[in-house]
């Protein structure tokens, strides 16, 4: 996957315009000396950033800025080096100086695709849809305005952006999961198997599409096929922690017991504060008679994640077992308070 | 002590003399000739045995005491094996009856035959069947049946098909157990007597119970040897039940039972067997039950009546009765009361609820909806188990077993629910028991609450790794080298392989093709450096120079045109690529790629025959000149003929300063002099 994605982001800036022999009439009147250098600099702050020296390569570019302020490159290259350094918002303002600068460029895809990460779907979808007026090719405008639509929980237009997006680039194959993903959503399983295959068809060593075909064949009971294809993704990404999670579950399942703790336990070793891996595993612990083990990991869950509503119900199961019910009850209420329904039943019916 | 000093002697003795320890061994003097008085005691104590067990199962445990003793002496006879088993079996003590049982088989297989209907066999059977070993139950139940006369299996044969159906629903049951708790009262309420029919008040302070212990009132006892019945009370008080006491208000000297209480615990129903097996009603009056009063005779129509609940608006009576019109054993009957508060005739339940077996301890709903009942019929598991039915749409429903933990093979029976529908309360016979039917609880854990197992969302893929944009690319700041490659006799453009070595890192950077139509190249290097560009085409002799590109070059354009020689004798060319460490003939690395041009060169024209000419500018002597100019051309042939080439094809000269080709009096021109040429000697 990784690999892909490289590409993937190398496809997207291809089309980037080439900015820098692009300048405007005021940088056409400074010295030659001075673009020269500033393209140097430029260059050598890319060179900084490949060899992941950041605040070197930030410092670079704002030199190179400062001799050329029309260097669109160099203001779009500033924001990808503030976002690897997690300044989101840093990154926002240097891609709508590219906009600004370049109002048909692909500055709004970057803008939005980082509205995108910020979770502010609508500026991301605002931005994204600039982005394909200005580029009606532009595949991955269309596919990261799917991706602001699906978080919008708009899954009619996501699907028509993630087709596009398809058609624009038959390819593209985190089109294609994330278009699976949409319909197992919408439990439209036999389309999603589809797009899932297409996904690992196009890119064999995409661990997330392999494991997308695992949930559906354990949705659909074919638990076998399930485990296989969580053990395809766990081959192709062995630090896939919640792939261990999927295959535990499906484990558990089938009876399993052993075999899906083992699977938690890597889970946890891989990602310490994995609350889902802990709460799976007490499930399993209780169901092999360690009661006492099932409520250490049911207490972990809930330390790491105080509002794992499921965990405190599942304990309180547990503590029902043990014959706790004043603990019982007490989990019970406080998975209630955090939205679990089924706990307030429980509630009403044995807390009384 | 001297008893077990027999007792070796006579295993010594069965050992020693070959007797098969499954041979049945008689208590006679013929068997023990030496031991007649220890014969004589253990006949003794089997007779007494025997007494005990004839008085019935009240006192087993005496029976099994002497029978104990007498084993001690002879652990080899059947029957005696067989009797122990049998006393086990009905002091629930499953184990030992299984152990005694098999032994009884095992030395004699024909005791069945000559025993009556109650054969090992089959009580081993029911041992199994008790101890939840179903499978060897139903083995033993058929090898039971099958040494039956066909009189004896005319008889018996519904029965023992019954016990094997038993086991096949005691299977199932257990492998699907309800989800409940079922907790032993505890030893400060249960004896080792028989404790059962419990009832609890609405807030389950106060449980009323029947039992034939030791205490009950005029302790008598009755023909089975147990005491009579009697009532006990046990209040629950800081979280733990009291000391049962006798409601001595409400028992006599013979038997006084619990047999139900309403809803509301105003009433309380009594069975008494002074009054003709009769039931009794007593009501609340402040905290004490009146004197039980016997209903009328309607209810009580002269046979025998144990057990009662009525409706919560206390118009409908549900009891047990042995009435003759029933469906066999005893039945389950109600009676609804008219409008002057009388009790009606009352009527079977139907065969829906009713078996030819017995139903006994009768419970409804408080919302008149769910009748709860025992029974030996229907799908038991094993002696009575409760069961349940709805009364929907003017019908009771088939009653569903009420499930395992709750039932067991034993009999579990007696069963009333706690207001709060959290709770029941019955009497069972199980392994945790304090010796024959206990008080148990039972915790209604309601349907399964099944747990949620958790997962990952599947995740959108653009977050996924590297989740930033790529870069904009590099700006191309470099010089553009660019020029033509001509036939240098012509000057007609040639199609040639053009490599671009970057020196300062002996790489080799670009391979490339000169155009075919104008012979035109181009490429873009970084400035600041040193490089060595080498031109081949077949048949031409190859063109080596290195240049600088300056640092201040950058983003400019450099021309260099190209002209090749055709390879003729005759051609030369300056090797421009060939480095000497300074003043040595020594090659060096850097000069490695040019070496290997003139090696291919070589191989691909086998008759080549060249000359290597080495040439230095004018600094330093003619001799010492000469001298390092010859050596450095034959530094360049040592290499050929060290990769393989003839020396026959190589000719080495060192000129010295003797051919210039520029001034030696600039720095420019003494470097162009300071040269290695390549020359064609034959083709």
């Amino acid at each position: 996957m990784k690999k892909k994605k490289t590409l993937f982001v190398i496809i997207l800036f291809l089309g980037l315009p080439l900015f820098n022999y692009a300048q405007d009439s005021d940088t056409a009147k400074r010295s030659m000396k001075d673009a020269q250098l500033a393209n140097k600099l430029y260059n050598e702050s890319l060179g900084c950033f490949n060899d992941k020296k950041y605040p070197e390569a930030i410092s670079m570019v704002n030199k190179a800025i400062a001799l050329n302020p029309q260097f669109i490159n160099a203001y779009y290259n500033r924001a990808c080096f503030r976002l690897q350094m997690n300044g989101l918002d840093d990154a926002i303002a240097d891609f709508t100086k590219v906009t600004s600068l370049q109002p048909g460029g692909s500055g709004f895809t970057a803008r939005g695709y980082i509205y995108l990460l910020k979770k502010d779907y609508q500026k991301s979808v605002d931005d994204l849809s600039i982005a394909v007026v200005n580029d009606p090719e532009s595949a991955d405008a269309y596919y990261y305005r799917a991706c602001a639509y699906v978080l919008q929980e708009k899954n009619s237009q996501a699907l028509a952006d993630f087709d596009k997006a398809i058609e624009l680039k038959p390819d593209y194959a985190i089109a294609y999961n994330d278009r699976g993903t949409v319909k197992m959503k919408l439990n439209e399983l036999v389309s999603a198997k589809s797009d899932f295959t297409k996904a690992v068809t196009f890119d064999p060593g995409f661990a997330a599409a392999f494991n997308n075909l695992g949930t559906l064949a354990e949705l659909s009971g074919d638990f076998e096929s399930a485990l296989e294809n969580f053990t395809a993704a766990l081959k192709i990404q062995p630090d896939y922690y919640s792939a261990f999670n999927d295959r535990g579950r499906v484990k558990h399942t089938t009876g399993d017991f052993a075999g899906a703790i083992e699977d938690y336990n890597k889970a946890v070793t891989i990602k310490p504060d994995y609350f889902f891996a802990f709460n799976n595993r007490g499930i399993s612990r209780y169901m092999s008679g360690d009661l006492n083990g099932a409520i250490a990991d049911f207490t972990k869950a809930i330390e790491i994640n105080p509002k794992y509503g499921e965990a405190y119900l599942n304990r309180g199961v547990v503590k029902e077992m043990q014959r706790d019910m004043k603990g019982a009850c007490a989990d019970w209420n406080k998975a209630f308070e955090l939205g679990v329904q089924a706990a307030g039943n429980y509630v009403n019916n044995q807390c009384h | 002590m001297e008893r077990r000093n027999i007792i070796s002697g006579v295993i010594l003795l069965f050992a020693s003399s070959g007797i098969a320890f499954s041979q049945n061994v008689e208590f006679n003097k013929y068997n023990f000739p030496d031991h007649k008085q220890e014969l004589s005691y253990a006949l003794s104590d089997i007779a007494t045995g025997d007494k005990f067990y004839d008085e019935g199962p009240g006192i087993y445990r005496l029976a099994i005491d002497n029978y104990l003793k007498a084993y001690k002496f002879n652990s080899e006879n059947a029957l005696l094996n067989y009797k122990l088993g049998r006393c086990y079996l009905v002091e629930n003590n499953k184990a030992e009856a299984i152990k005694y049982l098999e032994k009884a088989i095992r030395l004699d297989p024909r005791i069945n035959l000559d025993m009556e209907y109650n054969d090992a066999n089959f009580l081993l059977a029911r041992a199994y069947h008790l101890d939840y070993q179903f499978d060897k139950a139903i083995a033993s139940y058929t090898l039971h049946k099958n040494a039956l006369t066909p009189e004896q299996l005319a008889a018996n044969v519904k029965t023992i098909d019954k016990m094997i159906a038993e086991c096949e629903t005691a299977k199932e049951l257990v492998s699907h157990p309800v989800r409940v708790f079922v907790d032993n009262l505890g030893e400060v309420v249960n004896s080792a007597y028989p404790d059962y029919r419990p009832l609890v008040v609405p807030e389950e302070s106060l449980i009323m119970f029947t039992s034939s212990r030791e205490s009950t009132t005029g302790g008598k006892r009755d023909k089975d040897s147990y005491y009579f019945e009697d009532i006990f009370a046990s209040y629950y008080e800081d979280g733990r039940w009291t000391l049962p006491q006798n409601s001595y208000d409400l028992n006599s000297n013979s038997h006084d039972a619990t047999a139900g209480i309403s809803s509301d615990g105003t009433i309380l129903y009594v069975y008494k067997s002074s009054g003709g097996n009769a039931l009794f009603e007593s009501a609340l009056i402040g905290n004490t039950y009146t004197l039980p009063e016997q209903m009328p005779g309607i209810i009580n129509d002269g046979f025998k009546q144990a057990s009662a609940s009525l409706t919560f608006d206390k118009t409908t009576l549900y009891f047990t009765s042995q009435r003759e019109d029933g469906y066999g054993g005893q039945d389950i009957y109600f009676s609804k009361k008219d409008a002057k508060d009388r009790w009606q005739k009352a009527e079977n339940l139907g065969a829906t609820i009713n078996t030819p077996y017995d139903e006994e301890g009768v419970f409804i709903s408080p919302d008149g909806k769910t009748l709860y009942f025992s029974s030996t019929g229907h799908n038991t598991m094993g002696g009575f188990d409760i069961f349940k039915s709805e009364f929907i749409n003017g019908k009771w429903s088939n009653p569903e077993n009420f499930g395992y933990p709750i039932n067991t093979p034993d009999n579990d029976v007696f069963f009333t629910m706690a207001a709060s529908g959290q709770r029941g309360y019955y009497s069972s016979k199980k392994k945790d028991g304090y010796g024959e039917q206990d008080l148990y609880i039972i915790t209604f854990l309601g349907a399964a609450k099944p747990m949620v197992i958790s997962r990952d969302e599947a995740l959108l893929s653009y977050k996924l790794p590297p989740a930033v944009p790529g870069t904009a690319p590099m700006i191309e700041i470099n010089t553009v080298l660019t020029g033509v490659i001509l036939d240098a006799e012509d000057l007609s453009p040639l199609q040639a392989t053009i490599e671009i070595i970057d020196n300062s890192k002996n790489e080799l950077m670009a391979s490339f093709e000169s155009n075919a139509t104008n012979g035109a190249y181009l490429i873009s290097l970084q400035p600041g450096k040193n490089y060595g560009i080498s031109v081949n085409r077949k048949e031409y002799l190859f063109h080596s120079e290195n240049f600088d590109i300056p640092e201040d070059a950058m983003a400019k354009k450099i021309s260099k045109d190209i002209l090749l020689k055709r390879l003729e004798v005759g051609s030369k060319i300056v090797l421009n690529n060939i480095f000497f460490d300074f003043n040595k003939a020594s090659l060096r690395p850097e000069s490695v790629a040019e070496l290997d041009r003139m090696f291919r060169m070589m191989n691909d024209f086998s008759s080549l025959k060249i000359e290597l000419s080495g040439h230095t500018d004018n600094v330093g002597s003619a001799n010492y000149n000469q001298k390092l100019s010859e050596d450095r051309a034959k530094s360049v042939v040592d290499y050929l003929i060290g990769k393989g080439i003839s020396n026959t094809r190589l000719v080495y000269k060192g000129y010295g300063f003797t051919q210039p080709v520029a001034d030696n009096k600039t720095e420019e021109g003494r470097q162009l002099n300071r040269r290695t040429e390549f020359k064609v000697l034959e083709k």
